[in-house]
């Protein structure tokens, strides 16, 4: 009885461990965040299959702190001269002709008191993908890494950039 | 492409952050005061909170009487954060929230304090302010935060930065451009606001640098000197 009971709790915290590490790492990817945007957009088809640039879209990124989400009128840059409508295409035109900005929920988002900023790490000669993994492949976009401190450093260790604390907290 | 990843060293060695201050120039008009209000993100506290010793300012107008009314004399000290190199604030704080970075910047890291306060009350010069509540705009000026700063929530010490953020930014650039960041490229809101230009801001290792030249003025010295603090603020004044 007793060498059961040592199996049984043995089981259950191997168990506890399991269910709560999957729910962190669920937190952690935001992979059900495609089924929260009011459009479905794929960055397959945009930036994989049609090969747009990163930066045509998320124009901040190079320049500002932000890389920013593209306001509607960039999206109509091409949208306005196609021909043939989806179901999802035919929503955007909605938000265009209602002249409401689309309400897309963010996913990578860091805490209040974390300052990152775009245009360094782009000027430090980083790719987008090197962070946001190779979203040319992806029709949903999860967040590619944890986007925590312990990540941050370690990329900061291996290129010898600062480590002074007042570098991003402030 | 950057020629050096690391903020702290640039061609030529690193910085060191000053102010020099000079009193014979100040007329007391706080707009230093307002424009760092503006600029960090401060908190506005009430009469009420501010009789308790609650108020936050991150730079103060200090006001002495000299003399009896008609024939009284104003005199006027703007105190904020020494900076010290030296500080008393540093070697109290259990969790290393308060340290000294290595361009002379005395850094409250706001997501490590736990709000012991042991900083505030062993600083000289009574320029740490404790967020004693969660804090709270009235509408609209909840609408004009700064981005670039970080909104302190209840619990945490805070302090001046010597503006870090626009600091940060100028590095930036001059990382890009792969040279030293200029003297005068950088301006503290306090600095910037100045409409008789009392505060001047800069690189201490420089030696050509306005802050540099200024703190060997004969009329100088540092608040508080004598306890040892090596502040890293030169006030100027006229001893008559």
């Amino acid at each position: 009885m007793r060498k059961w009971a040592g199996t049984l709790l043995a089981l259950w915290v191997i168990a506890v461990a399991l269910i709560v590490g999957f729910f962190y790492s669920q937190g952690s990817a935001d992979l059900r965040g495609q089924d929260r945007q009011p459009i479905a957009f794929s960055h397959q088809r945009h930036a994989g299959e049609l090969q747009i640039n990163c930066l045509f879209c998320h124009r901040g990124a190079d320049i500002s702190p932000a890389a920013s989400i593209p306001p509607v009128y960039v999206c109509m840059m091409c949208h306005r001269s196609l021909k043939a409508q989806t179901p999802e295409t035919q929503k955007l035109l909605t938000y265009w002709n209602n002249k409401e900005p689309i309400p897309w929920v963010r996913l990578q988002r860091l805490p209040e008191f974390v300052r990152f900023t775009h245009q360094m790490h782009l000027n430090a000669g980083f790719k987008c993908t090197d962070c946001h993994g190779q979203v040319a492949q992806m029709t949903s976009t999860p967040r590619a890494a944890t986007f925590e401190m312990g990540w941050c450093i370690r990329c900061h260790q291996r290129n010898g950039a600062s480590k002074d604390c007042f570098t991003c907290h402030y | 492409m950057v020629e050096y990843r690391d903020q702290n060293a640039p061609p030529g060695g690193p910085y060191r952050w000053g102010m020099v201050i000079d009193l014979d120039r100040c007329t007391g008009c706080e707009a230093c005061v307002v424009a760092c209000h503006a600029e960090n993100n401060i908190r506005i506290s009430g009469e009420e909170e501010a009789s308790k010793g609650r108020a936050v300012n991150w730079i103060r107008i200090e006001r002495y009487w000299e003399g009896e009314y008609p024939n009284a004399q104003v005199k006027f000290m703007p105190v904020l954060c020494q900076h010290c190199g030296s500080a008393p604030c540093e070697p109290v704080c259990p969790v290393y929230a308060s340290y000294h970075t290595p361009d002379g910047l005395n850094a409250q890291v706001y997501n490590r304090c736990v709000g012991v306060r042991y900083c505030g009350n062993n600083c000289p010069y009574t320029v740490r302010y404790f967020n004693w509540f969660e804090p709270h705009w009235d509408e609209p000026l909840n609408e004009q935060l700064n981005p670039d700063v970080t909104v302190r929530s209840v619990g945490v010490m805070e302090k001046c930065t010597f503006c870090v953020q626009r600091i940060r930014g100028a590095q930036q650039t001059a990382q890009k451009e792969g040279r030293r960041v200029k003297d005068g490229e950088v301006t503290p809101a306090c600095v910037q606001s100045c409409p008789t230009e009392a505060l001047v801001f800069g690189d201490r290792n420089d030696p050509n640098s306005r802050v540099s030249r200024l703190s060997k003025d004969d009329r100088g010295f540092g608040l508080l000197e004598e306890l040892g603090t090596e502040p890293s603020i030169t006030y100027l004044k006229r001893i008559k």
